[in-house]
């Protein structure tokens, strides 16, 4: 991840924000209030991501996942969006790459 | 389907794991419509309908301007505004699931009267009794209970919702005197009823009526507990049946009051004796399955049952033994029709040359069943004596047993019709 600040857009922090502190009190799982991106990937068949802002491109061959911290970049071959819901996106295919542009 | 091929689909069981079969019944249950969305910014539509909670699967990659995606009914209904909001274009493909399939057979009605049909006989058939299992009566007749359950208006193919368990063990309580207990259950299509018998109460004699005690049979007292009369007999006489043992009769010690009546009450315990003579056999014959078998195939309806034609029974010797296949559901409902099968097993008789002790021990068990049936059930076994005696080449073996009971019985005073005061 390339820590470059954009001019126009202030990407916001990876730090633990309010929200997160409270649940760390209250022994909450982090990601249940996270809105921290979280990526899970299965040998290259399968990439699931939660807590995900919308996808901003879906062809076979890349898939740009939006997030709270910045631009998830999925690239491979056949690629499909096997579920989408609010919160979470399954996307399986050949994967190759994923990515975060910033 | 189309879109079946994609590997993906196959591989990926990750997420779901077993659940994903379960969400594609669930998605077919519901069904669902297959759309083509055509356009230049289809990953709009997609987001719109996500943020809508409009539950997308399966989207895939068509052309530059179009993408293939399954979307349920209710989601279809709402995609409308998305799709005008996005700019897109939608085509359904094909439509899938349950849904669709029963509207397009909604003009058959023979096929949707079938299907009621079916599914009403099914539940009619499981809400019927079909068949009544009366258990645990020895002395009670079962056709006498079946008499009562019939007039209580219960019959086969009485439907089971009418049947109220406890009211029927009630009345069958109340009916017969002789029941300790009865419980009545329905399982499945079975009614199933189960009844104990208590010790029975000796004829009673009106309370009202004089009486004498007196012996039912011959032994040796142990105790006299006279509630009501005069005890004739003590700890140690020896009585013989018939002897009277609590008098009814009150004589005064003035003659000229002349005697008082009453229901004699009590009882008497004694030792009693029971004997049997059994011969020792040499040899028994038993009888053994030579594993030869013979099937006779019957089917039924009720209680009409039609034999197939399956030829004579080729074996001289045999025991049957009978399975009922009738259709059960969930072990439970039985339906009043099925197939019996009769099997006829072979047997074979073979003298077996029994030993001494073996002998003896076979006489003995003989022996002690013969007394049992005639011991009343309340007799305690105090001893037990076993004797081997010799005559005319035999062996026989005597048991006696030894118990204590209570030899009391009452029996009403001749010519006497009621308690003088």
């Amino acid at each position: 991840m390339r820590r470059r600040k954009p001019a126009e857009k202030v990407r916001r922090k990876e730090a633990a924000t309010v929200r997160e502190k409270v649940a760390k009190m209250l022994e909450i799982p982090e990601e249940v209030v996270s809105d921290r991106p979280k990526i899970t990937t299965v040998g290259r068949k399968e990439v699931f991501v939660e807590n995900y802002r919308g996808i901003i491109e879906f062809t076979n061959e890349i898939v740009r996942i939006n997030s709270n911290y910045g631009i998830i970049t999925i690239t491979g071959k056949n690629m499909k969006i096997r579920e989408i819901t609010n919160e979470d996106i399954i996307i399986t295919g050949d994967i190759d790459n994923i990515d975060y542009v910033v | 389907m189309s879109t079946g091929k994609s590997d993906g689909m196959q591989n990926t069981t990750l997420f779901y794991g077993g659940f994903m079969f379960l969400i594609r019944l669930w998605h077919y249950f519901k069904g669902y419509v297959i759309i083509i969305v055509s356009g230049l910014s289809v990953e709009r539509f997609i987001n719109i309908c996500t943020r809508r909670q409009i539950l997308l699967w399966d989207i895939e990659r068509l052309n530059d301007a179009a993408v293939l995606m399954k979307m349920s009914i209710r989601g279809f209904r709402n995609a409308r505004s998305a799709a005008r909001k996005s700019r897109c274009r939608v085509r359904i493909k094909a439509k899938k699931g349950l849904p669709f399939l029963i509207w397009k057979y909604r003009k058959r009605k023979g096929f949707i009267i079938g299907l009621i049909a079916f599914a009403a006989l099914i539940y009619l058939m499981t809400s019927i009794i079909w068949s009544i299992e009366i258990t645990g009566n020895y002395n009670v007749e079962t056709g006498l209970l079946m008499k009562q359950i019939n007039e209580m208006g219960i019959f086969r193919g009485s439907a089971k919702r009418s049947i109220n368990p406890k009211y029927v063990a009630d009345m069958l309580m109340l009916k017969n005197r002789e029941l300790s207990w009865a419980g009545v259950e329905i399982k499945g299509t079975k009614l199933l009823i189960s009844v104990r018998e208590g010790i029975q109460p000796p004829a009673m004699i009106p309370m009202e009526q004089p009486c004498d005690v007196i012996a039912s049979k011959d032994g040796i007292v142990i105790s006299v507990m006279a509630k009501n009369g005069l005890a004739l007999v003590k700890e140690g006489d020896t009585v013989k049946k018939g002897q009277v043992l609590i008098s009814g009769v009150l004589e005064s010690i003035h003659p000229e009051f002349g005697s008082k009546y009453v229901h004699a009450m009590g009882e008497v315990m004694a030792r009693t004796w029971y004997e049997v003579k059994e011969e020792v056999p040499e040899k028994r014959i038993i009888r053994i399955r030579t594993g030869l078998e013979w099937n006779r195939y019957s089917v039924y309806f009720l209680d009409f049952r039609l034999r197939l034609p399956s030829g004579r029974n080729p074996f001289a010797l045999y025991e049957t033994s009978v399975l009922d296949k009738s259709p059960v559901i969930m072990n439970r409902f039985k339906f009043p029709f099925g197939l019996i099968v009769e099997k006829h097993h072979e047997l074979k008789e073979e003298e077996q040359a029994l030993e001494k002790e073996q002998a003896r021990e076979f006489a003995y068990m003989i022996a002690m069943n013969k007394i049992s049936e005639k011991m009343p059930r309340e007799a305690e076994i105090v001893d037990r004596q076993m004797q081997v005696v010799a005559s005319e080449g035999r062996e026989y073996l005597l048991v006696t047993v030894e118990c204590t009971e209570n030899i009391a019985i009452q029996q009403e005073l001749e010519g006497i019709d009621g308690i003088s005061h």
